[in-house]
């Protein structure tokens, strides 16, 4: 049963879990080797090192008890100031949130795709299991998902390069084209929803050309596994005695398939889709990298190199956050759809 | 001891049946002989220091395949069979270390979550909740930015996002188990509960662990590569990565395509001989996907 009770309880749960994510980060940042406040200020060289280290350490409060310490660092993540960018020199919230809707941009596109094709393809291999369909489809999604991402995305690329170049249609690279990026506001970071919101169906066309190729590769993880998982969750359905009574009554076979042994797998597709997401998102920032689009991989490469601590950590604890609310939401989805989760 | 040595007696059965199965046979050849190459690899590179990238030498870059490299030389003039042998040896080595600490951390702690006392137990569901939410290869950024970069932080990364997927699977299989006789009986008795978590609960959940741990190899190794790519240049350029080799390498593959192919393809074999070597072995251990079975209705 989905009750109010469960949804509070589950609301706190998780309110606890983005404090946890802030003390993760807090141990991060404190217990880090070396001076804090020196990883914070990107290791600075050269005059006015001094003063920056400084002032990283005003900002941490690294003179006070830890418990203040701690209680200030809660409060200025909750309060939304996460700190100001080594690299970029603006406030990291800002900053990762673009990031980060970028990436989420092409995970969402990704999971579009497999999660459909994953769910097909799982159902027709568990119904001629054993048969040349079946191992078909199985090896070919066990191929396919141990590839890594960024190998088949970089072949993906030359090979569209090539193509493009034959027939002398532009490259497909970046998230949208310089001209349409001129005079274009983004509101939510995601061009595909923006130019939406704005009317704009030229820079939604460009962009969505622009996504699907890397939108397709990174979808290989997601649809090879659900296919697997469906394929062992439909086979177990069709062993129950509810599908055998069902068939020995005369019901119709396909009736029996999407009344009586879908509805079995469907929390197994949500669930598995939610859990995909935080090992997507890493795959995501490679398929980024090659195919030129911004996005937390991009961030993070530029993070990296001038030790940008302030965003890193910004970064973890957005997407955790995120991905955090996001769980908790497909829990209470998953209790209104399938009362036995809830314990 | 008997705990262990019975799980990998089952293991051992589970590998037997599998090897019936033609792919498995390919799969398990391969994975082992690159497993063995990798940990070998720096003993029989032809150049163990270029292969470690401390020797430099700009006359000889980017040549093709040749007797001398059989496998050409990269960008900066470094033997890529070399450096492949010991990108090799970290992808093996830290995806062997990942894995079996992870599931023995799993193991421990999702045994141990089931049986101990209520506030106990959600405080370590609730841990591998919030584990799992974390995306390692911004842990792995941290780290190598708080520490300098090298194999130890993104192990480290990799163990803290991998563990709580065993101590899920630990978890589910030991609370099915609590409420039996043969660990409640022995409560009441006054043993204590790590007694019963390593006498009772251990040995029953081992083997789904096991074999949950050997299917995720294949990702561990993706997983792994895929964040050296993605740190690529900003990692020391010298550290021989497959991952890091093919990120930087990129750029030659319409000019000097051996300097990418090489790298991306030892990854790849690697990666799917992993995958299906586990996926199958995974499917042996399901009773229900073994049995042939054609659609009756």
């Amino acid at each position: 049963m989905l009750t109010l009770n469960y949804i509070v309880r589950r609301s706190a749960l998780s309110l606890a879990l983005i404090v946890g994510v802030l003390l993760l980060s807090f141990v991060l940042t404190y217990y880090a080797p070396g001076d804090p406040a020196l990883t914070w200020a990107g290791r600075p060289r050269g005059p006015g090192a001094l003063e920056a280290v400084e002032r990283a350490r005003q900002e941490l409060g690294l003179d006070k008890p830890l418990w203040y310490q701690l209680s200030a660092y809660l409060q200025r993540f909750l309060s939304g100031d996460w700190g100001i960018s080594v690299k970029f020199k603006t406030p990291v919230l800002g900053l990762v949130v673009r990031g980060f809707a970028a990436s989420l941009e092409l995970v969402a596109y990704s999971f579009l795709i497999a999660v459909p094709l994953g769910y097909l393809l799982g159902i027709s291999a568990a119904l001629s299991r054993g048969g040349l369909r079946d191992r078909v489809i199985y090896y070919l999604s066990v191929a396919i998902s141990g590839t890594p991402r960024f190998i088949t995305a970089a072949a993906a690329y030359v090979s569209l390069y090539v193509l493009s170049q034959a027939l002398g249609t532009p490259v497909i690279y970046g998230r949208v084209s310089s001209e349409l990026r001129v005079g274009f506001t983004e509101i939510t970071g995601a061009i595909t929803v923006d130019s939406l919101i704005q009317g704009r169906l030229d820079v939604l066309a460009d962009s969505l050309l622009r996504i699907i190729p890397p939108a397709l590769v990174l979808s290989t993880y997601p649809m090879g596994v659900l296919a697997r998982v469906v394929r062992l969750a439909v086979a177990e359905t069709l062993e129950e005695e509810y599908v055998r009574q069902a068939v020995s009554l005369g019901i119709p076979a396909d009736a029996v398939l999407k009344r009586y042994v879908a509805p079995g797998v469907v929390p197994v597709v949500t669930q598995l889709s939610g859990l995909f997401f935080s090992y997507s998102l890493v795959e995501a920032m490679a398929v980024e990298g090659v195919f030129g689009r911004e996005g937390l991989g991009y961030l993070l490469v530029k993070a990296l190199e001038s030790s940008d601590y302030p965003l890193i950590v910004g970064s973890i604890v957005l997407v955790s956050a995120v991905f955090v609310v996001a769980n908790t939401v497909a829990d209470v989805v998953q209790a209104k759809v399938n009362p036995r989760v809830v314990v | 001891m008997t705990t262990v040595t019975e799980a990998l007696r089952d293991l051992l059965r589970l590998i037997r049946r599998a090897w019936r199965r033609p792919a498995f046979r390919v799969a398990f050849s391969l994975a082992l002989a690159l497993t063995v190459l990798g940990l070998l690899g720096p003993y029989v590179a032809p150049y163990p220091l270029q292969g470690l990238g401390v020797e430099v030498v700009s006359e000889r870059s980017l040549l093709p395949p040749s007797l001398e490299h059989p496998l050409g030389t990269d960008a900066m003039g470094r033997d890529i069979l070399s450096r492949v042998l010991f990108g090799l040896w970290r992808a093996t080595v830290v995806t062997l270390l990942v894995i079996s600490v992870s599931s023995a951390l799993g193991l421990f702690v999702g045994s141990a979550a089931a049986i101990l006392p209520k506030p106990a137990e959600t405080v370590l569901v609730y841990t591998m909740e919030l584990f799992i939410s974390v995306p390692s290869v911004l842990l792995a950024a941290a780290l190598v930015a708080a520490t300098g970069g090298g194999l130890v932080p993104l192990t480290v990364a990799l163990i803290a996002t991998w563990w709580p997927w065993y101590g899920r699977v630990a978890y589910t299989q030991a609370r099915a188990l609590r409420e039996l006789d043969f660990v409640n009986l022995p409560r009441l008795f006054g043993l204590s509960r790590l007694y019963i978590v390593r006498k009772h609960i251990v040995p029953h959940v081992v083997s789904p662990v096991l074999v949950e741990a050997l299917s995720d190899l294949g990702s561990v190794v993706i997983e792994m590569s895929t964040i050296t790519f993605i740190f690529g240049a900003s990692q020391s350029i010298s550290e021989p990565d497959l991952g890091v080799m093919v990120g930087l390498g990129l750029r030659y593959i319409t000019t000097h395509p051996w300097v990418v192919l090489s790298p991306a393809l030892f990854l790849a074999l690697l990666a799917i001989s992993f995958t299906v070597f586990g996926e199958v072995l995974y499917e042996e251990a399901n009773p229900v996907l073994r049995k042939r079975w054609f659609r009756w209705f």
